[in-house]
């Protein structure tokens, strides 16, 4: 009874509290309406100094012909004209949307594949998925010395296996039509584990009940696959795509540690031509530029992506 | 004839002991039956067996009279409507209703023929390019019925379809079920846990307790003779009241342990008034009165336990001290098993 009685004067208004709301001082209010913004103001501090004003000054420092100590000129466009009129522009470019589709497709195919294979939560496939993890934590650094060595002409141990069944050496690193492709295979090793595993937890959240009905559907298992597990996960597939794409957009470790960008420009990238730019050739102004037509080719792939892809995901 | 037949079902979920031990039925061909009882009672894992969905750990399971051990749930020609539904949320209406029809490969123009006619008949005609997420759970659930029955199967299994529903659209789609039955004509295992749902619309009722089939009988069998003190709980709204035999103050036979009477077969009467010698007395004071139109229903709290009384005439009692008097002849007689032993078994 004393408890219905507690309800009753809880659901009661109270005069009190009314007036109260109606004297609020022109100080509360003015602090009520600038509270959301003192909220997000460290993180909008730190995105500004961060991100915003390195973009801005890469576009102007893009309109300069500067090698970082002597005297900063203007001169206009010049740079990038000089860059779109650069033979190796164009290679490095096509250098970079061969590596990202590459890299994007084996990457997404196979690890669709191995989560599709470990799906099943037995304790081997636990035990499997943790290996597969592994590459994913271990250091750029250290994979790229790691493939470097299994990859070395003479020592390496691709090359010695290859012997065994009597295939000749490949120069994986040093044959100007291979060399990409390495880089696409060490960068495919080292992501499919994470790709992986974020696509079972996807997989695992499609409720059971959905192949349950299925199978009194006389479903058979691949057409399960294809029209109920891959449009339930197509979200998460969407995002690690375009985290993919970005990814393999800005590649550099391996480049830089494996390759330097040849033999012969033919593995070098965007990301990597901006260093050499910037800190071998000391064109700092140059090197903007072409980080203005990374930013540009990024946001190109972006939108054509969202634009073509995003209407076939399905979201809940 | 029967269509569907349970021998000796066993199933067990790892070394716990066995939800469901030993259990045999028969369900007849063309009829409604519904499978009732209290959540964990063993209803849905029952049904989900029938349809192929789990796996018996021992015993049978036969429909048409042959065993479907090694058969898939798709081959056995059954249609199953969850209590969720279970859409394909990703296909429109169209694509969740054809897509067992395209399984099994019939042809595009009688997919098309079937569709139109089974949307007209559930009326979902201008929703068939939506997907669920864009329908009300009242639509949702006419998709997957549609879906069970675009497909012409032998037999409907229900679990709760209508759990999920407001109590309006509940009482609607019953009697459309009990419409589709008739039409129909094919044999429906309907799983629920709500009595009034069972008696409502199942031809036969299977009652199961603890994996244990209680009762398996028509629906007015179940609420006149209930084989058993649970039963008799289980059914009725409010259900049948149970006292200690007691209460009866020693008129009925020595090995009657419980008693039991119908809210409605009982009488309500003022404090001071007086019954028929045919009748068992009990001295009790309302504490609860529901004022339902057509009737009134009292709780009176007696020294023998709660008691409820259906009243339908015009008398307004109030609350405090009252009697309730009951019919010998409507006095159901449970002995020390809590099985009934037949009404008004008095001493000689």
């Amino acid at each position: 009874m004393l408890r219905m009685e507690k309800i009753a004067s809880a659901a009661r208004v109270h005069p009190a509290a009314q007036t109260q709301l109606q004297k609020k001082s022109l100080f509360s209010k003015i602090l009520t309406a600038i509270r959301p913004y003192l909220m997000v103001a460290p993180a909008m501090a730190v995105f500004g100094v961060f991100i915003l004003y390195p973009i801005f000054y890469m576009i102007y420092l893009s309109f300069f012909d500067w090698n970082l100590i002597g005297e900063m000129k203007y001169i206009g466009l010049e740079n990038y004209t000089d860059m779109l009129a650069d033979k190796d522009f164009w290679q490095v470019l096509s250098n970079s949307v061969y590596y990202m589709v590459m890299v994007v497709l084996f990457q997404m195919v196979l690890s669709l594949l191995l989560a599709a294979y470990l799906n099943r939560n037995t304790r081997v496939n636990r035990i499997l998925q943790s290996i597969a993890f592994t590459p994913y934590i271990t250091s750029m650094v250290s994979v790229a010395f790691i493939w470097m060595w299994l990859m070395d002409s003479d020592y390496g141990l691709l090359n010695y296996l290859l012997s065994l069944i009597g295939l000749g050496p490949v120069g994986w690193l040093s044959d100007p039509k291979v060399a990409m492709n390495s880089l696409v295979l060490v960068s495919v090793w080292k992501g499919l584990g994470y790709n992986t595993i974020i696509i079972i937890s996807a997989m695992q959240s499609v409720p059971g009940y959905l192949y349950e009905a299925a199978a009194l559907d006389k479903t058979p298992k691949w057409k399960a696959f294809w029209e109920i597990t891959l449009p339930m996960i197509s979200p998460t597939l969407f995002f690690l795509a375009l985290m993919n794409i970005i990814a393999a957009l800005k590649v550099f470790e391996t480049v830089n540690i494996m390759t330097q960008g040849g033999p012969m420009n033919s593995t070098n990238t965007l990301v990597y031509n901006i260093y050499q730019y910037g800190f071998d050739y000391f064109k700092i102004g140059y090197a903007s530029a072409l980080g203005v037509a990374l930013m540009v080719v990024i946001g190109f792939f972006t939108l054509i992506y969202f634009r073509v892809l995003s209407k076939r995901v399905y979201y809940n | 004839m029967d269509k569907i037949t349970l021998k000796g079902i066993t199933k067990a979920y790892g070394k716990n002991p066995p939800v469901i031990e030993n259990l045999n039925l028969d369900i007849k061909d063309g009829s409604f039956t519904v499978l009732l009882g209290p959540s964990g009672c063993g209803k849905s894992t029952v049904l989900r067996m029938i349809a192929g969905l789990e796996k018996t750990t021992e015993g049978d399971v036969l429909i048409d009279g042959v065993s479907v051990r090694d058969v898939e749930p798709g081959d056995r020609n059954i249609a199953m409507v969850f209590q969720n539904y279970a859409l394909y949320p990703t296909m429109t209406v169209r694509d969740n209703i054809e897509f067992g029809l395209k399984n099994m490969k019939v042809p595009k123009e009688e997919r098309k023929a079937r569709i139109a006619e089974i949307a007209e008949m559930v009326g979902l005609t201008e929703y068939l390019d939506r997907k669920p997420a864009n329908l009300s759970g009242g639509q949702r659930q006419r998709v997957a019925l549609a879906r069970a029955i675009v497909k012409k199967p032998a037999v409907f299994l229900m679990d709760e379809p209508l759990s999920n529903l407001d109590a309006k659209l509940r009482t609607q789609i019953r009697t459309d079920l009990i419409e589709l039955h008739q039409k129909l004509k094919t044999t429906f295992v309907y799983v629920t846990h709500d009595q009034i749902e069972a008696m409502s619309m199942g031809t036969d009722i299977v009652l199961l307790d603890h994996g244990k089939i209680q009762q398996h009988d028509s629906p007015d069998q179940l609420y006149a003779n209930p084989s058993n003190v649970f039963t008799a709980r289980f059914i009725g709204s409010p259900p049948m009241n149970i006292l200690p035999a007691e209460a009866a103050a020693g008129r009925l036979e020595e090995n009657i342990v419980k008693i039991g009477f119908r809210p409605e077969k009982a009488e309500l009467i003022a404090e001071n008034g007086t019954a028929g010698p045919d009748k068992i007395v009990i001295e009790g004071e309302v504490v609860a009165r529901e004022m339902l139109g057509d009737q009134i229903q009292y709780k009176l709290r007696t020294p023998y336990g709660n008691i409820s009384v259906k009243d339908f005439g015009d008398s307004q009692f109030g609350y405090g001290p009252h009697k309730v008097a009951v019919p010998v002849r409507d006095t159901a007689c449970f002995d020390a098993q809590e099985k009934l032993r037949g009404f008004g078994l008095e001493k000689e």
